[in-house]
């Protein structure tokens, strides 16, 4: 029976004793990419498909994907969502946060179970609190290499070696970026390495691409979990509920499978 | 067996000294447990669940942080803590009217109280005629003077530290839970005044909203040079990163000013030193020994 906190403490324990993995995450966004539907998030409209809302989104988190323009990037993403090796993770939206119709969409679009499915939402919700408290200060046991926005403030962060930026709708805009990584990796001898990621889908890409090149580092998606320690807003709602004291059931939500 | 029972479990010096005792009474030949509800100490001792607990016959229990008011609660202790500040007026209630009935130690077993700091659980919390004595930690603990019971002081078990050679300049360690009572903010600007070019805070996120409010308005002040690590289990690692520690809250019975002096780190704290004097690990467990009758 997979457990929301037990998944957790297989990380954490990974971590704690320096076992290399990679942790995946395929969110409400790019399931909709997989689902090949257009997608614009801005600041005047949110479009997914042919459904459009009013725009929520700032800057850094603008993202525009067009099915037929940007076919070479979602294929990218299928191969990051299907692909299978020793611990790499492969974290899903689930039927909790996205509905049951979409949660079996991507288990028939994956083709078969794999034993490392995890949450998508490993990191926050319910375990949002063991995150801050119980991961964050093992980071510290690791050369730390972070991957995020230009505007992010890394000097809170006291485990970071070395950063890579991007920009907005870096999974186009910044794709080549992973190439350079891999050559830092290579003309470096990096090994033990700890790589966070917070930039949006392109995580997705890299994490798969770098951890299938070099299975010698930790590759982890942490999303929006830090953004408290890099001047980043607090636009989540767990972020609000835990930093700000705000109401909201995020924090209690413990996800199913 | 002793069994160590904390309503706690998570990184804090008074968890640290828990598991310190767990790992001091197993070296030396008498089997213990530490259970906690939280999960970071089940790779630091021998440990289990709070919900694993069951007091047995024979067994020596030391208990910490639960507000123990019958024995009867020991035999789902877990409920006990999980219940916490819900349903306040029905426990006020079932306090009120346990600590009106007669009460006795248990027979099977041997209970004892352990005060670690002045912010746990106050004495009065719990019924104190349940237990053989109560430990403190020091005497400079506020509970020590006001509790009229059997007792005795033992302070926490030191860790294995060593000076190095090559100790950072002007680094500061800013050591303690994030929370209001801990003055944080007030031991950062501390550092900074005094000239240290980078602070690093270094320890459990108690209360995000403390660090919120008071923290990060500092870092954005000071960029680049407030940093924050969390709490680190490797306390030498600690030590090695900073030259000086900064503490903005009195604890006597703290182990962080000892473990400056075996480090070589500069320590900045308000009031006296431990007015209990340094003690080895040895005459400490001989204290345990003697007052537990092992």
């Amino acid at each position: 029976m997979k457990s929301f906190v037990g998944d957790f403490y297989k990380l954490l324990n990974l971590l704690k004793v320096g076992e290399p993995f990679a942790f995946n995450r395929f969110s409400d966004g790019e399931l909709f990419i997989l689902q090949d539907k257009e997608l614009i998030l801005n600041a005047q409209q949110v479009k997914i498909g042919a459904k459009v809302t009013d725009g929520i989104y700032k800057d850094e988190d603008h993202k525009r994907f067009h099915p037929e323009e940007h076919s070479f990037y979602r294929d990218r993403l299928v191969d990051a969502f299907r692909f299978s090796k020793q611990n790499y993770f492969n974290g899903l939206s689930c039927r909790c946060c996205v509905g049951e119709e979409n949660f079996q969409w991507q288990l028939d679009f994956h083709g078969a179970y794999d034993e490392n499915f995890t949450w998508a939402n490993l990191l926050v919700n319910g375990n949002y609190p063991r995150f801050i408290r119980e991961m964050y200060p093992v980071f510290n046991n690791y050369r730390t290499v972070f991957v995020c926005n230009e505007k992010a403030d890394l000097s809170v962060l006291p485990f970071i070696v070395k950063d890579f930026r991007v920009g907005y709708n870096a999974m186009i805009n910044d794709y080549g970026l992973i190439e350079t990584m891999k050559s830092w990796i290579d003309e470096n001898d990096i090994a033990g390495h700890l790589f966070l990621f917070s930039a949006s889908s392109f995580s997705k890409m890299a994490i798969h691409q770098l951890y299938k090149h070099s299975d010698k580092n930790t590759y982890m998606d942490v999303g929006t979990t830090l953004n408290p320690f890099m001047n980043m807003r607090l636009d989540r709602t767990y972020l609000k509920s835990f930093w700000l004291g705000a109401k909201g059931a995020d924090l209690n939500k413990i996800c199913i499978w | 067996m002793i069994k160590i029972v904390s309503g706690h479990s998570y990184p804090s010096g008074p968890a640290l000294a828990l598991v310190n005792l767990c790992n001091q009474f197993n070296a030396r030949g008498y089997a213990c447990v530490f259970y906690g509800p939280d999960n970071w100490h089940v790779d630091k001792c021998k440990s289990g669940a709070l919900a694993d607990f069951i007091p047995e016959a024979g067994d020596t229990i030391i208990l910490n942080g639960i507000a123990l008011l019958s024995t009867g609660d020991l035999r789902d202790v877990n409920a006990l803590v999980g219940a916490g500040g819900r349903g306040r007026l029905r426990n006020a209630f079932r306090e009120v009217t346990l600590k009106l009935l007669p009460s006795r130690r248990p027979r099977n077993y041997r209970l004892f109280l352990t005060c670690l700091s002045d912010g746990g659980l106050p004495c009065s919390s719990v019924r104190l005629s349940l237990f053989q004595k109560v430990h403190f930690v020091s005497s400079s603990l506020k509970a020590y003077s006001r509790t009229v019971y059997p007792k005795f002081i033992s302070p926490d078990f030191s860790n294995e530290l060593k000076k190095i050679d090559n100790k950072p300049e002007k680094v500061a360690g800013v050591v303690g839970s994030i929370k209001r009572e801990n003055h944080i903010a007030e031991a950062v600007e501390a550092a900074l005044l005094d000239g240290m070019e980078t602070v690093i805070i270094f320890g459990y996120m108690k209360d995000p909203e403390y660090y919120f409010d008071k923290i990060v308005p500092l870092t954005i002040k000071h960029a680049g040079r407030i940093k924050y690590a969390g709490f680190i289990d490797n306390k030498q690692k600690m030590y090695d990163a900073v030259s000086d520690v900064y503490v903005s809250v009195s604890k006597p019975w703290s182990m962080v000013g000892q473990e400056c002096a075996m480090t070589n780190t500069r320590f900045h704290a308000p009031g006296p030193a431990s007015a209990d004097g340094r003690m080895t690990n040895d005459q400490i467990f001989a204290i345990w020994k003697n007052e537990l009758v092992l």
